[in-house]
Order: C-alpha cells, then structure tokens, then sequence
C-alpha cells in the first residue's frame, strides 16, 4: 500500500515508476532513513546512464543527445510504502511529446538490464559483456555503499523471490572487478593531501609508508571531515576505515570507499609520536611472532592518557603486546601501575605498591581511570 | 625418573635439572627491542611465550657472558637489543627459583647454558605480574649487561672483571666460569633509540 508523501509536489502525470526496494535493518523500520537517499539518487543515476547509453546506440549516427533529454531521466521520490521499505520513483511526464514516450521506453529497458546485471552478481559473475556502459559500471562500484548489517536491496522481483543485494555481494562484486584484485575493509594512518568535492575524489597519503593513494568516497557527509583533515598539520595524522582495492601483488590500488575518518595521533607530541611507532609495528615484531598492534587499542590507550592527564597525572610508558594489544606501565616510587588493553578491548590493571590491587576484565576507559586515579 | 622437589611449593624436577643456589650468579634474558621505549624496558620482559609452560627461559652466566648470549641470540635469527639479568637471590627473594637444565634433551636447540626461571607455581595472573615487575626492576637497576655504553671517546666503556672481548662467552660455554664482578655492570645506550643512562620514573 503507497503512502504518499504529503511534502512533495505530485506528479503531472505518472508515465512510469520504478520501485526500489530495501530491506532489513534501518529499512524495518516502516520509513526510509534519510541514509537511503544517496543510494534513490545512484539508482536514478544508474537509470539514466544505461538509458543514455541505449539512446546512442539506438541513434549511431548521432553524437549528442536531444535537448531536454536528461531533464526527461529525472525521477522523483513520490511515496515510501510501509513495512520494509518500498521507495516508489516516478517519472514525471509534463506533455507526453515524442521525446518522453521515447525515454520512457529506455526507462523500462535500463531497469531490466540493471536487473539483470544485480542477477549475474549474485551469481558471482563477472559485468564484462553486459550491456552496461562503462559510466553506469561506475555508479554500480559506489551503488550500496550505505548498508549496514543485515541491509540489502532487493532487485528483479517477478524472478522467483528476486535478488539481494547486500553488503557482502556488494564487497564480492567489487572483488571481482579485475582479474586478481580484491576488497578488504582496513584502516589506514596517515593525512590528506588534496580533495576534489564534486568528483569525490582525494589522495591519502599512508604515514608508514608514505604511498600516496587515490581514494573515493561515497557519502557525501564525509567531505566536511576530509576538508579539515586536509587543512590541518600534516603532523597530524588521521585514521581512516575503508574498503580498500589491493593488487594480485598484495600492493595497495586504490581507496574504493570511505567509511569513517577520525582523527589518530599528532606527531608534534611525544605520546603521539609513540603511537604512531606502535601502530607501525609489522606482524612478527617480536621476531618468532609478535601481532600487529590493534589501533581500536591504541584508540584506548590514548583516550585513557587523556582523560588521565586532565587530572595531571603522569603519561606511561606504552609496549605493544605479542597478541596486538598494548601494555601501559607507570613506575614511581610510590608503586608500580600496569594496565594491560587487549585486541578486544577489555582491559586489566595492576598495582603493586605498599597495597596490591587489580581489576580484571573491565572494559571502557571510565572504569579504567576511576581504578588507576586511586593508584597514580 | 621424577625427585620429590626440595621446596614442595613448586613442581617436582627432572633428574636433568638442577637448580642453581649461588645467589650472586645471573641468569640473563634477551630483551626484544620493541619491549624497550626510550633505554627502560617493560615488565614484559619477565613473562613467558606461548609454549613455555611455565619456565621462562634464560642463560647462566657461569657458563656464558652476557655478550655471548646476546650474540648467540642474534646468530639464531633472533631479535635482542641487549642483554638484562637477574640474580639467583633476587628470583629467591621472590618466591622462585633458577633451574639449569641445559642438560634435558629437548625438541629444539636450547642457547649455551640454558636455565629457567620457575613460573609453574605462581597459580594466578597477579602473582605473575608482581613476579614479572620485581625481576624488570631488579634488571633495570643492575642496566643493561650488553651491548655496553659507548663512552665520549669512542670506546666501550670496559666492564670491571669481564672477558667481553666474546672468548670469555665461547670458553664459558666450554665449562670455564666467567669472571665476574657484579659491582662492575653498566647501563650501556640503546643502540636502536641512542637513549643512554635510562632512568625510570621511581
């Protein structure tokens, strides 16, 4: 049942509509989030490619497209349905001339390439050969770049129960792009170098290594974050989480997309400086093992020192640990301290001095620092 | 064949091994250079890898010299930044003990002089940790035996009682007892940070 969106203006006349469906997750919710609007906009992006690209083919011998033709592709969000959401994308028709029943015929065609195009992905092909044009293959690498969880869009309906698109196909297909190529979510230190808002483009350079690596962002939220970050000090270093291309070779290509962007350490101070070393650590530091150290943890580390130093107390010496955790050691006469934060997150602290005390398991650094404040 | 142990608060011994009861003597450990921030190394170097089943590896020096055990270490493709110890009366002192057993067959080559601090009693976490800070602070107040610090000059600043020419190490490790003057041990630079005369924050 469509529920009509009272704010927006209705259609003149419903040529034809297209109706995206997204599940699971935010999508259970009975309203579409406000997430979910970039991906509306790559399907309407998505449409209009393939139906430019049908539209050439058609029409060889001409090299551009008729005026008012891409006004004619636009589509308008005109009501969500309930339950897991049905977003209902219509075309509006203002006077049925030539051109409209045109587009509208390219429309409905474009939908069904793109169908099956979500079709041959879930089925792990490969899109070489499709009737995709090279632009539509573009927006279909950032197409779902928003899901979460259990997320997914549901394409091909009249098809048995028709196709998923989820967050997993999605990082399969993108894996699948060249020959030998894959996707890892990771994260990388280092600072931006330069950012191009309306390609959505910028270079990343890696800290550790100093590669300079291309990168693309879908959300659009995000430049605001990586314009700061490209303002600020190269001194200070910045962690980004992303899906990341690598080459057979293991080499890093290229940032497919970014997911968050925070800020890491500083290298103008000295508990920052040290942060970075451990964070540089390879696998195998220890020499017959030794794990790369967890960033989540040295995140914690350094929240904990902070949140310690607002009450003046001292900074820690900080050693990784062979699981990849981090161990922070203050040694006075007073006493001996050692907190130990391990890959997951959960921390132990010890206290050896004119009493014995530990606390084992905790997790958060207010815990924490409540138990080291009575030690320090 | 299993002896009942001396002190029945650890396990019983191998025939093989013997603990060691002078209490001047050393027993060394190799310190991994990233367990070192700025010359002070952390507590870590007290506690024992996966696998060691509760006995922490070391070296005696009666039979090596520090800077043979370093070396041993790095020509078995180990990564040491130097060489710490410990005395025999320090691990008494707190609740534990040295055992030589570098004559129990085992399944890999054990370095020249092979003992092994006891850690099989000590049946809770903190107990391991207090173990582990007592012997990181014995070992830093005594400094780094190897590699040494390098004086103004240029030269090794010399070890009072020590062979560290590295034939002291080698004829050690043929029975011959090193000869040396606890009283003498420096704190050496960190050739990796070039931090010298760490001091800790006690």
């Amino acid at each position: 049942m469509g529920r009509p969106l009272d704010e927006l203006p209705k259609a003149a006349g419903q040529a034809i509509t297209f109706r995206l469906h997204l599940a699971g997750g935010r999508y259970e919710r009975g309203a579409l989030p406000l997430a979910g609007l970039p991906e509306l906009e790559r399907y309407e992006a998505l449409l209009g490619s393939v139906a430019k690209d049908l539209w050439h083919r058609r029409h060889p011998s001409r090299k551009r497209l008729p005026r008012g033709f891409k006004d004619a592709l636009r589509l308008k969000l005109t009501a969500v349905e309930e339950g897991s959401t049905v977003a209902e994308l219509t075309r509006v028709v203002d006077d049925g001339d030539s051109l409209d029943i045109e587009v509208e015929g390219l429309l409905s065609r474009a939908a069904r390439i793109i169908d099956k195009a979500f079709i041959r992905i879930s089925s792990g092909e490969r899109l070489e050969g499709s009737e995709l044009p090279e632009q539509a293959l573009s927006i279909l690498r950032q197409f779902g770049s928003s899901l979460q969880g259990e997320e997914y869009f549901k394409f091909a309906s009249g098809k048995n129960n028709g196709i998923r698109y989820t967050r997993s196909s999605r990082a399969a297909y993108l894996a699948n792009l060249r020959e030998g190529h894959r996707i890892e979510t990771t994260s990388l230190v280092g600072h931006i170098t330069s950012l191009a808002g309306r390609e959505r483009h910028f270079v990343f350079v890696i800290h550790k290594s100093g590669q300079s690596v291309d990168g693309s962002y879908t959300n659009e939220h995000l430049f605001t974050d990586l314009k700061e970050a490209l303002q600020v000090d190269e001194e200070v270093l910045f962690r980004i989480t992303c899906d990341c291309e690598y080459r057979p070779n293991g080499e890093l290509a290229r940032i497919v997309d970014v997911d968050t962007l925070d800020f890491f350490a500083a290298l103008n101070t000295l508990l920052g400086k040290r942060l970075i070393q451990l964070a540089e650590l390879d696998d195998g530091w220890l020499g017959d093992g030794g794990s790369q150290v967890s960033l989540d943890a040295i995140e914690f580390a350094r929240d904990l020192v902070a949140d310690l130093d607002e009450d003046g107390k001292p900074i820690p010496r900080i050693y990784p640990t062979a699981s990849g955790g981090l161990q922070l050691e203050w040694h006075s006469e007073s006493g001996d301290t050692e907190v130990v934060i391990e890959r997951d997150l959960t921390v132990s602290a010890f206290h050896f001095g004119t009493c014995e005390e530990s606390l084992e398991g905790a997790r958060g650094v207010g815990s924490i620092a409540e138990f080291l404040r009575g030690c320090l | 064949m299993t002896f009942p142990a001396a002190d029945d608060r650890f396990p019983p011994l191998e025939e093989s091994e013997k603990p060691l009861d002078d209490a001047a003597e050393l027993a060394f450990r190799q310190c991994p250079p990233a367990f070192l921030q700025d010359g002070i190394p952390t507590t870590q170097l007290f506690h024992e890898s996966t696998g060691d089943g509760g006995k922490l590896s070391a070296a005696r020096s009666k039979k090596v010299s520090p800077k043979f055990a370093y070396e041993e270490r790095l020509a078995a493709g180990g990564r040491t930044a130097g060489t710490y110890g410990v005395s025999v009366g320090e691990v008494l002192r707190e609740g534990s003990r040295v055992v030589d057993d570098s004559a129990t067959p085992g399944s890999i080559t054990k370095p020249t002089g092979h003992v092994f601090l006891e850690l099989r009693h000590f049946s809770t976490r903190l107990q391991r940790r207090r173990f582990a800070n007592s012997m990181r602070n014995f070992a830093l107040a005594r400094g780094r035996l190897w590699p040494l610090a390098v004086s103004g000059n240029g030269r090794r600043d010399r070890v009072a009682g020590v062979d560290d020419s590295g034939a002291g190490g080698a004829a050690n490790a043929h029975g011959q007892p090193s000869r040396i003057d606890r009283s003498g041990w420096h704190r050496g630079s960190d050739p990796i940070d070039g931090h010298s005369a760490p001091t800790d924050h006690r």
